[in-house]
């Protein structure tokens, strides 16, 4: 409490800098969290590719006339489906990785799209889960319809409830149960991207889907046809030790079914675009983030000098020169603290925020590593604003700076 | 009781080597009062910082009260100054926006004690001094005779055996100068040691020993009462 009474002191010294610096730091720490949240969600979006396990495929964009899709929606549909069943059975491929659906679910007035992810899917794309991924067997049909939900506006829901939905195509109602919810930052595959250029960041989706497992009493538990929606988009894995003949061959073969890009190209594509994306993106909050620690450095420079004449009091008083900087430190974190938790905060609860759809920023992550980064942030800030009193100190005596303060 | 011996300290001032003070013995017993002089420049203030463990020495040995200074880290130090030195400066030496109980307080702030008896202490000093009244007001509202009573009971409120005053006079006019030293002479009669830094001799004469420094020596060390 003694030594909160010196701080306070210090404090005083720059009552309205102070302020200032709060606000500014404020600021500087929202930028700096929205820039390590981009960055994290693009190497994020990045490692999830890599460790899907799919180094030796292609992500096909099947050419599909939208005429004949606007046309006759579901036998375009099928006809998806059947090419990619096609293609499955061609001797060097492995297997496909594509989406499927049979409609939506309402829970709560809320239409969520249900995904089917079959067994391919969950090898290569099940991302981390609170609960888990499915029951090891399937559960009978009078048990309620185990799945897993995914993307952001959950935050109702948790494991282990048991919900009733209508069904979009029967309107009758379906009871579910929640094995699992996707983990922070709760992104989900999506192949609905057939974009020219196809990025990492652009195969995930954070928009909320139930998924259900893939198993042959799927359609009878859900009362309905085989009409299915599937995304033109897939990943077509080949077999492992196909020379560069056999996997030209089958390049050329799938280039005849639309456009693809292989997996070397989106991640290289990915990480060059990243690296222009941030060139493009940083300089305005690199500017506002450059800004607010001159006006930082400023003023905690002030924060120094105006203490520097009361430090040397203490320090013939009988203040050490540690606790001396000790005190300067104080009153800094005093400073920061208010902005820090402010920020702090709003990245603890930010997933929470998100999950229940009251604040998106799409592609930022910000979870615990977030606050870690801006605690270290802060105390590099904290070392470096206390520097020019270390160095001060350390040159002059107090008398030497006393007699120049008094003059 | 100080002690002092062949105490050596070298500023380095862009290339050249300027030496402060060269092989400076004394021995200043306890209840003493003595004036140190000297021409700007000549050692006094090195030898001031070096007293007040302000400074460290290059070469020599410094015993206060048989502890050796010289070896002392900076928090020994730091509670060699709260606990037995008590420092008057010229200039007051005062946080202006603060109140005059605060400014007394401060070196107890350094010491392991309540805040109640914090303030019990320096109200007992201020008493001492003669300015209790003023323990509220702040001290930029004061005159300069009044600021170095509150200096001069803030050196005092823990209890030091020794003060270092630095010229304390220095900012004062001539009558509160006299009230000043008048004060600092009771204290020494009370048993405290004094060392104070001083141009004039008018000042000087309060002492009753006068040790004048020339070129970081010293060349002159008399009795004068």
């Amino acid at each position: 409490m003694k030594q909160f009474r010196l701080v306070w002191q210090s404090l005083l010294q720059i009552k309205g800098a102070a302020l200032l610096l709060m606000i500014v730091l404020t600021l500087a720490l929202f930028v700096l969290t929205y820039l390590i949240g981009l960055i994290r969600y693009q190497n994020y979006s990045r490692t999830l590719l890599e460790q899907a396990e799919i180094n030796n495929s292609v992500y096909l964009k099947l050419a599909v006339d939208d005429n004949q899709m606007a046309q006759d929606m579901y036998g375009t549909f099928s006809a998806i489906a059947r090419t990619y069943e096609e293609i499955a059975d061609w001797p060097g491929i492995k297997e496909i990785i594509s989406i499927y659906s049979y409609g939506s679910m309402k829970i709560d007035g809320i239409n969520y799209q249900m995904l089917v992810y079959n067994d391919a899917l969950l090898r290569h794309f099940s991302m981390a889960v609170d609960g888990r991924w499915f029951p090891d067997k399937p559960v009978s049909v009078d048990q309620p319809l185990p799945i897993v939900l995914g993307g952001t506006g959950f935050s109702d829901f948790e494991t282990g409830d048991v919900l009733t939905a209508e069904y979009s195509r029967t309107q009758k109602p379906i009871s579910l149960n929640v094995y699992g919810k996707v983990k922070y930052p709760g992104y989900t595959l999506s192949l609905s991207n057939g974009s020219t250029i196809i990025l990492s960041d652009y195969l995930l989706s954070d928009q909320p889907v139930i998924l259900v497992r893939d198993e042959p009493s799927l359609l009878s538990r859900l009362d309905t046809s085989d009409q299915v929606m599937i995304d033109r988009n897939a990943w077509v894995v080949f077999e492992n030790g196909l020379s560069e003949q056999q996997q030209g061959e089958l390049l050329t073969r799938l280039g005849s079914y639309g456009s693809y890009h292989t997996y070397e190209d989106i991640i290289t594509a990915s990480r060059e675009s990243h690296i222009e994306q941030l060139k493009e993106i940083l300089p305005i909050p690199l500017f506002l983030f450059f800004s607010a620690f001159s006006c930082l450095f400023s003023i905690s420079s002030l924060y120094v000098m105006r203490n520097a004449q009361n430090q040397i009091l203490y320090f013939f008083c009988g203040c050490s020169r540690k606790r001396m900087i000790g005190i300067l430190a104080q009153g800094l974190f005093m400073i920061f603290l208010p902005p820090a938790l402010l920020n702090l905060l709003f990245i603890l609860f930010y997933p929470t925020i998100s999950q229940a759809d009251w604040l998106n920023l799409h592609q930022v992550v910000l979870d615990g590593t977030s606050v870690s980064l801006v605690l270290l942030f802060l105390a590099v800030l904290l070392v470096f604003l206390l520097l020019p009193a270390l160095m001060i100190s350390r040159r002059h005596t107090p008398m030497q700076l006393y007699r120049r303060m008094s003059s | 009781m100080i002690e002092v011996h062949q105490i050596t300290k070298n500023y380095q001032l862009g290339k050249a080597k300027f030496t402060a003070l060269s092989d400076i013995s004394l021995t200043i017993q306890p209840g003493e009062m003595v004036a140190i002089q000297g021409r700007s420049g000549a050692g006094k203030t090195t030898l001031f910082n070096i007293l007040g463990c302000l400074d460290t020495m290059d070469s020599g040995t410094y015993r206060l009260d048989g502890q050796q200074v010289e070896k002392m880290k900076d928090a020994e130090l730091a509670a060699l100054r709260c606990k037995k030195i008590g420092f008057v400066l010229q200039e007051f030496a005062l946080i202006n926006q603060q109140s005059v109980l605060f400014n007394v307080m401060l070196p107890l702030f350094f010491d392991k004690m309540a805040y109640r008896t914090m303030k019990t202490r320096a109200m007992e000093a201020l008493h001492k001094v003669g300015i209790a009244n003023l323990a509220r007001h702040k001290t930029n509202q004061l005159s300069g005779g009044q600021r170095q009573r509150v200096a001069i009971a803030r050196a005092l409120v823990n209890y030091p055996e020794i003060i270092l005053a630095d010229e304390p006079t220095g900012a004062l006019d001539s009558k509160t100068a006299g009230q000043i030293m008048q004060l600092i002479s009771e204290l020494n009669q009370q048993g405290m040691t004094i060392l104070l830094i001083t141009h004039d001799d008018k000042m000087a004469a309060y002492c009753q020993r006068r040790i004048v420094i020339e070129d970081g020596k010293i060349i002159e060390d008399q009795l004068t009462q």
